[in-house]
């Protein structure tokens, strides 16, 4: 294996572990964690697929990786700022609907 | 290998060794003060042999000059937070809102005792949170002798007592 | 050998993604996600992206993580049960995570074996670099070729600042906590310390941004982090009135940007070109004060910053 593929492999399992916090995550700041774990994954297999070859890695997905940091961070305040108003208009942070699917 | 390759080498494993034994500091140790002083203590050490390991094998004066900023850095950052965080620990009922310490630093006000210890933790979590509230003979916090230490703890001054008063058992 | 040190990486990687969403409680899961930051920092660093390493280690595990616990400590105060993580279990999540893992695994898998190393933009930027006023590939795509990607970036930036205002509703912001323990003579050392060290090293950060690891937004988040000390110690105190500086600071960035942009279209240059080092360092310039004002009020939750009183 080489390098990028352990990472590969990697960004492969914590995109799956994003996703099921994200659907079994009963509090909202559970999803937002599971959000930004969806988005670190996602970068890590841009990175590490820009340096697949042993050599110079491809700047382009490197410069889409800084803005997306960014953009996850701005992403995140706003998430708690929605999350902030909700919880003091109904008192509660969390989606637990009745009607689960068991 | 050069002579300055085994001495990087060998300080390298010795900072890695005392980051090992902070880490294991943090996991064994029963309560939150005695955590601290292993993890500050040990951690730094261990970055600071690490840093000279890294200034040997670097080569110029420049780089280990940034890396003995990168160490008084860490030092600076450590030694605060842990301040910080063992005066919290210290007096969580004056910790502003008063909940937000509450799970992850070990309570240990009487006012955290009950209730939250066993509505928030796990059962392992409420034992250590006993186990903590009788360590520390604070005048408010007499209540239950800390069972790591065998009978005693009523009768004798155990060495590491502070010279506080002690609030009747 | 140095794979074994990936691989380790990448396992601690796993392990941490699982304990942030599967993790005992909420607070724990926090914590986690800071260290799973700072693990991606490192894995960053193998990967042989230095600038990332540093903006993930400042924004992604640093801003992010303050960010994440003043929010939990909002919900905190108003009971433990407000905290509470209790998951829902549901029989769909493990296998549809696992079905969207495998997906993601033989996507990356096939692109692993594709022929050309770069992609045909990176090749086109490899090819152009040497005739570039900077040298540092990164921070030529961020802002010579895809300048455009990063004024939007910008204007995201000023969006999410602008909708955390719009929801905020009637009531107003939320309450931050009181800081606590901030008259302590250590915590004014510490500042009187890390306070300009920060601002020196933003600035470095921006300048050798040009031919090394580094750029307006590392050194943007790294002056953030020195806002945020100065919040969370009660220093810069939230205010419901925008003062100037945070006015002028949240928009530089966009401003100076789009009007050097628009100069270089009425100059029949196209838009948004570089004329030279000296305009790629004056965007930069605008946007780490932009970037380090918007994250800054991004986590006072308060619409303007005051200075608070010295204990």
């Amino acid at each position: 294996m080489s390098q990028a593929a352990i990472y590969v492999m990697a960004a492969a399992a914590v995109i799956g572990a994003g996703v099921y916090g994200l659907l079994v995550g009963g509090h909202l700041l559970r999803k937002l964690l599971a959000i930004n774990l969806l988005g670190s994954g996602v970068f890590l297999l841009l990175v590490a697929l820009a340096g697949r070859s042993g050599g110079a890695p491809d700047p382009v997905p490197q410069a889409l990786v800084i803005t997306g940091i960014v953009v996850a961070v701005s992403m995140t305040a706003f998430a708690l700022a929605l999350l902030d108003r909700l919880f003091r208009e109904t008192g509660q942070a969390r989606m637990d609907v009745a009607d689960d699917d068991d | 290998m050069s002579i300055l390759q085994v001495a990087a080498t060998i300080l390298l494993v010795l900072g890695g060794f005392f980051y090992f034994a902070g880490t294991v500091g943090l996991l064994r140790f029963p309560d939150v003060h005695s955590r601290l002083h292993a993890l500050t203590k040990a951690d730094n050490l261990g970055l600071g042999l690490v840093c000279l390991a890294m200034a040997l094998l670097g080569g110029s004066w420049r780089g280990a000059a940034m890396l003995l900023v990168i160490w008084l850095l860490g030092l600076l950052a450590a030694t605060v937070s842990c301040h910080l965080v063992a005066q919290a620990a210290l007096e969580p009922a004056a910790a502003g809102d008063g909940g937000s310490g509450g799970e992850a630093i070990a309570p240990m006000g009487r006012s955290y005792g009950g209730a939250d210890a066993v509505t928030e933790a796990s059962a392992e979590e409420a034992d250590a949170t006993r186990r903590r509230t009788g360590a520390w003979p604070d005048g408010s916090i007499a209540e239950q002798p800390a069972p790591r230490r065998s009978a005693d703890t009523s009768s004798g001054a155990s060495p590491a007592d502070p010279p506080t008063p002690r609030g009747d058992p | 050998m140095s794979l074994a040190l990936d691989g380790l990486l990448a396992i601690a990687l796993v392990v941490l993604a699982l304990q942030v969403v599967a993790g005992a409680s909420l607070f724990r899961g926090i914590v986690m996600f800071v260290v799973f930051g700072l693990v991606m920092a490192l894995a960053w660093a193998r990967l042989r992206a230095p600038n990332l390493a540093l903006a993930e280690a400042a924004i992604g595990a640093g801003i992010s993580g303050a960010l994440l616990m003043l929010g939990y400590r909002r919900l905190r105060a108003a009971g433990p049960e407000a905290t509470r993580p209790g998951p829902r279990s549901s029989r769909l999540a493990a296998p549809l995570s696992l079905l969207v893992a495998g997906l993601v695994a033989s996507l990356g898998w096939t692109a692993l074996g594709l022929p050309e190393a770069l992609g045909a933009a990176g090749a086109a930027v490899v090819a152009a670099m040497p005739s570039q006023a900077v040298a540092n590939p990164v921070t030529a795509v961020l802002l010579v070729f895809r300048g455009y990607d990063t004024l939007l970036e910008l204007a995201v930036l000023l969006v999410a600042l602008a909708g955390a205002r719009a929801v905020e509703g009637p009531a107003g912001p939320a309450e931050l906590a009181t800081p606590t323990m901030t008259g302590l003579p250590i915590v004014g050392a510490l500042l009187a310390a890390l306070v300009p060290l920060s601002v020196l090293v933003a600035g470095y950060l921006v300048h050798a941004g040009g031919n090394a690891p580094g750029g307006a937004f590392q050194g943007g988040a790294v002056l953030a982090a020195a806002g945020v000390l100065l919040v969370l110690t009660g220093r810069l105190v939230p205010h419901p009135v925008p003062g100037p500086v945070e006015r002028w600071g949240a928009v530089l960035g966009l401003l100076v940007f789009s009007a050097l942009g628009l100069v270089m279209l009425a100059r029949g240059q196209g838009m948004l070109s570089m004329p030279g080092a000296w305009a790629i360092y004056l965007v930069e310039s605008a946007m780490l004060v932009s970037i380090a004002t918007t994250l800054v009020l991004l986590l006072g939750a308060a619409p303007g910053l005051r200075r608070g009183p010295l204990p």
